[in-house]
């Protein structure tokens, strides 16, 4: 469970790999898609960058007032062909949520804006969108190449 | 030890090795078999194991580890072309040989003569068709009670074979592995080991950070005893005063206080630089350490390669002598391994075509023994070998006439190919100067598998001969695959490096040294003016704002294009350890590959030779704009460019004209070799080529071009008679994006499939 701006996403743990202390990031030249951020060092390999912001069409400003003890960090997810990772502005944890209220979720959240979504569901006083990890992870990889 | 004991005795160790590795193979797939002994992977990687057991027994001479892994190899060669059906004792006997062998390699627990000839006995009894009938157990006891009196190996004849199969392959295998110098030999994945370096390399930062903080804490030393003194002072006037008794005290007490505490100080202090010094020295072996996992000597790969000259030489009935020269070379490991397979087919090939035999030397009035030179060296950021014999060097003639025989060029033409030429067919594949096919070579499969084999270490070999004389084969294998010396510069507040072998210099302009020349910047250097451009606007990355006056430039240069890149900031010399760019992210203009810096933050190798070609593109394009107005040349250049590679001169001439006539701007080669350097030296849109040619066919350039960085996403088009579909299939899994049957193409199918793949004419 992650947050981006001013929206909390949750992602299956299946297809998360490690949460990284945040990074510098390297560009790469001649940028083709806004999403490839760039390359940053994951346990001294390379790994590319990409920006789920720019990926789920999200906005970009950050105006979540910053209490102290926020914490940007990187997720690695495993994508096909390899790792990738993504910079989000907070981790909130893992959690264990029962599949029922996942599948009801899934029934309940049918946004038409929403491609990346499986359902959105009340958690811990938020609102929290589950991600479809294959819809992501096929964008991810799209987004590579 | 002499030397040739010594090398006996390391080879043992190689040997032995192996031997746990392959026996570890032969277990564990013997086990599975037993419970399916149909089953063909087990079966392949059984014989294999056997097989390299086999023949690294030859090598270092263990005659009894070559008989044992011979028959075993029988026994499952049988088995896999279902001669022989594995059963219950098969499998009972071939893992009794796996420890036999485990055996053999161990030195303090060789078995006997007597048990190996029992061994091969028994193998031959179980392989002989006509033993195979019911009353089996009977002959094989004998042999069997006989290999029993050592330690407990496998109860011959019993039905239940696993466990006892699995223990006593243990106790031999505990003895520990080492190197001649007693040292243990471990197996590392990359993985493990690049975390490795990156921590060291962070930590190695770490202890940077010390130096500042000790700094500062012999300026609060200096600032204590500063404090001290003003109140020695402080005493020094109150002398003069009558003090109460409390104050006196409380002005003692102070002192007594800062002067046991600046004690302290100085102690710690001490303390404190001793260990960050030893912090800093330790953090730095332990990179240098972690840096030196990835290099190896280059002896690493001639371990065998002297006795298997040696040994070749005395089959063939040559005397040969190998000489070895700076086998201390540090070699990356993934390059050493690579260039293994290679450097014995070049030696194999020395022995048997080169060295002529005794007689024929000293007829020549050479010395009987033959030599084999190997030198190995860094030349500007490149591993060079050299590999020279003293031989008989290349019969030009009989290559001239091999080549006419198997037709690869009409008589006229094969008459007046150069020396370099004809030698390039000795790399062609299927060549082979050999009348009949012997053990050693003669398949015609030797060269041009090691042309292939050091072009994929993206290098290159070149062979140059003296008749009479000998023969020298030049291998150049760029290091970049690992380590490169580079020089890392800021662009754009981020870091960037040029492998040094690449730069020609750096240097720092002044304003006033930059001239307009036609618009565009320039500056005078060894007396030519060179064209100037910003990295960052290359790059396209933003510039950032730089205060500075002078501009710091690095030269590249490549041939006669030469150019000065300004970047923003020089950070300094670096040893990188190249890592390599997510695949998906496919070739990045411009860039090689990544590394990491000392912090650990990820620096960008530049590719010279691509940028080269961006700054030449980008100048052209900014000489455009100018002359905009000849609308005819900008047209010119906008055109896309196809090259068409056939060997054949109506079909390349017709494919020309038609795709001319349709606007498109045309280059043509005249065979694989010659197209894959038009398409390396210059840019093209799209490739046609043919499949059938001389020197290199076209799968082998569509494969060659697949695998390069730069050119792997190329469209590419094949045109050829052949129609079937296996042909078809063959071109386009080598990487086509097309197959053109020649028949169709007079019709508009070769414009419309040019059409299709990469649009029409003008962009």
């Amino acid at each position: 469970m992650f947050r981006l701006g001013e929206e909390w996403l949750g992602l299956a743990t299946r297809s998360l790999v490690e949460v990284a202390p945040l990074q510098t990031i390297h560009s790469l030249p001649h940028q083709r898609s806004r999403a490839l951020l760039g390359v940053a060092n994951v346990r001294g390999a390379l790994v590319a960058c990409l920006s789920l912001v720019e990926l789920l069409g999200l906005d970009a400003t950050n105006n979540v007032s910053s209490g102290a003890r926020v914490m940007p960090r990187m997720l690695i997810i495993a994508a096909r062909g390899g790792p990738v990772v993504v910079p989000v502005d907070e981790v909130d944890g893992i959690h264990a949520i029962d599949e029922r209220i996942l599948d009801a979720a899934s029934q309940s959240g049918t946004q038409a804006s929403a491609k990346y979504t499986r359902g959105v569901l009340q958690f811990k006083g938020r609102s929290l969108r589950w991600l479809d990890e294959e819809q992501l992870l096929s964008a991810v990889t799209r987004s590579l190449t | 030890m002499t030397p040739e004991q010594m090398r006996d005795a390391s080879l043992l160790e190689l040997f032995s090795l192996e031997a746990e590795a392959q026996t570890q193979v032969l277990s564990a797939g013997l086990l599975a078999l037993e419970r399916d002994p149909t089953q063909a992977d087990h079966l392949e990687s059984c014989m294999r194991a056997a097989h390299s057991l086999k023949g690294a027994a030859r090598i270092v001479g263990v005659d009894a580890g070559v008989s044992v892994s011979h028959v075993m190899e029988d026994c499952l060669v049988s088995a896999q072309e279902g001669r022989l059906y594995l059963r219950p004792e098969h499998i009972d006997a071939l893992l009794q040989g796996t420890d036999l062998l485990m055996r053999i390699a161990t030195p303090s627990n060789t078995p006997s003569a007597v048990e190996i000839d029992a061994y091969v006995a028994l193998m031959g009894r179980l392989l002989d068709p006509m033993a195979l009938a019911p009353p089996i157990s009977t002959p094989i006891a004998p042999f069997m009670a006989e290999l029993q009196l050592e330690p407990p190996t496998v109860e011959p004849i019993a039905p239940v074979v696993e466990p006892l199969a699995v223990a006593p392959a243990e106790p031999p295998r505990k003895a520990k592995r080492t190197t001649e110098n007693g040292e243990r030999v471990l197996r590392v994945t990359a993985e493990r080991l690049n975390s490795l370096l990156d921590l060291s390399s962070k930590s190695l930062v770490e202890t940077l950070r010390l130096k500042p903080h000790l700094a500062t804490m012999q300026r609060l030393k200096r600032m204590q005893s500063n404090g001290l003194r003003a109140l020695e002072n402080l005493n020094v006037h109150l002398k003069d005063h009558a003090l109460s008794l409390e104050a006196q005290e409380a002005l003692e007490d102070a002192r007594r206080l800062l002067t046991e505490s600046q004690q302290l100080l100085v102690e710690k202090n001490a303390e404190l630089d001793e260990f960050a010094w030893h912090a800093s020295q330790r953090a730095q072996v332990l990179y240098d350490t972690a840096l030196a996992c990835r290099m190896r000597p280059f002896a690493d790969v001639l371990t065998g390669q002297v006795r298997m000259v040696r040994d070749l030489g005395r089959d063939l009935g040559k005397q040969v002598r190998l000489e070895i020269e700076g086998e201390k070379t540090q070699v990356d490991r993934d390059v050493l391994e690579k260039l293994e397979a290679p450097l014995t087919h070049l030696l194999r090939n020395a022995v048997d075509h080169g060295i002529e035999t005794p007689e024929q030397r000293l007829l020549a009035g050479k010395p009987a023994e033959g030599l084999i030179r190997l030198r190995a060296s860094h030349q500007a950021g490149l591993l060079v070998l050299e590999l020279s014999d003293d031989g008989n060097g290349v019969d030009l003639e009989k290559v001239r006439r091999s080549i006419i025989e198997r037709q690869l060029s009409p008589t006229e033409t094969a008459a007046q190919l150069s020396e370099e030429e004809l030698l390039t067919f000795l790399f062609l594949p299927g060549f082979s100067l050999r009348d009949k096919v012997s053990e050693v070579s003669g398949r015609g499969v030797g060269l041009d598998a090691v042309q292939h084999m050091v072009r994929q270490l993206r290098g290159a070999v070149v062979l140059e001969q003296t008749a009479g004389e000998g023969s020298r084969f030049h291998l150049e294998v760029p290091l970049t695959l690992s380590v490169v010396r580079s020089l890392v510069v800021e662009v754009g507040d981020e870091a960037y490096a040029f492998p040094l072998a690449h730069i020609e210099r750096m240097c720092d302009l002044e304003p006033e040294d930059i001239v307009q020349l036609e618009g565009r910047q320039h500056f005078w250097y060894e007396g030519r003016h060179v064209g100037l451009v910003a990295a960052s606007q290359l790059l396209q990355r933003p510039a950032s704002q730089n205060s500075q006056q002078t501009l710091k430039v690095v030269v590249i240069r490549e041939r006669d294009a030469i150019y000065g890149v300004a970047v923003e900031r020089f950070i300094g010399e670096r040893t990188l350890v190249v890592l390599p760019l997510d695949e998906r992210l496919g070739k990045i203009q411009d860039i090689s590959a990544g590394a990491l810096l000392d912090d650990g933050s990820v620096v960008l190798i530049v590719d010279v030779e691509d940028m080269l070609r961006s700054v030449d593109k980008l100048l052209n394009t900014g000489r455009l704009e100018r002359i905009a107005r000849h609308s005819n040349q900008v047209a010119e250049v906008a055109r896309k460019r196809i090259l068409v590679v056939d060997d054949s001169l109506t079909v390349r001439e017709l494919q020309r004209k038609l795709l001319l006539n349709r606007g498109y701007d045309v280059a043509v080669a005249v065979d694989g070799m010659d197209g894959w350097n038009a398409l390396r030296s210059e840019d093209f849109d799209l490739l046609i080529t043919d499949i059938d040619m001389p020197r290199m066919d076209g799968i082998e350039l569509v494969s060659l071009l697949r695998r390069d960085n730069r050119l792997q996403s190329l469209p590419v088009m094949v045109v050829s008679y052949k129609d079937r579909e296996e042909d078809r299939r063959r071109g386009l899994d080598a990487g086509a994006d097309y197959y053109l049957a020649k028949a169709s193409f007079h019709d508009d199918a070769l414009l419309d499939a040019v059409v299709e793949l990469i649009g029409g004419a003008r962009a």
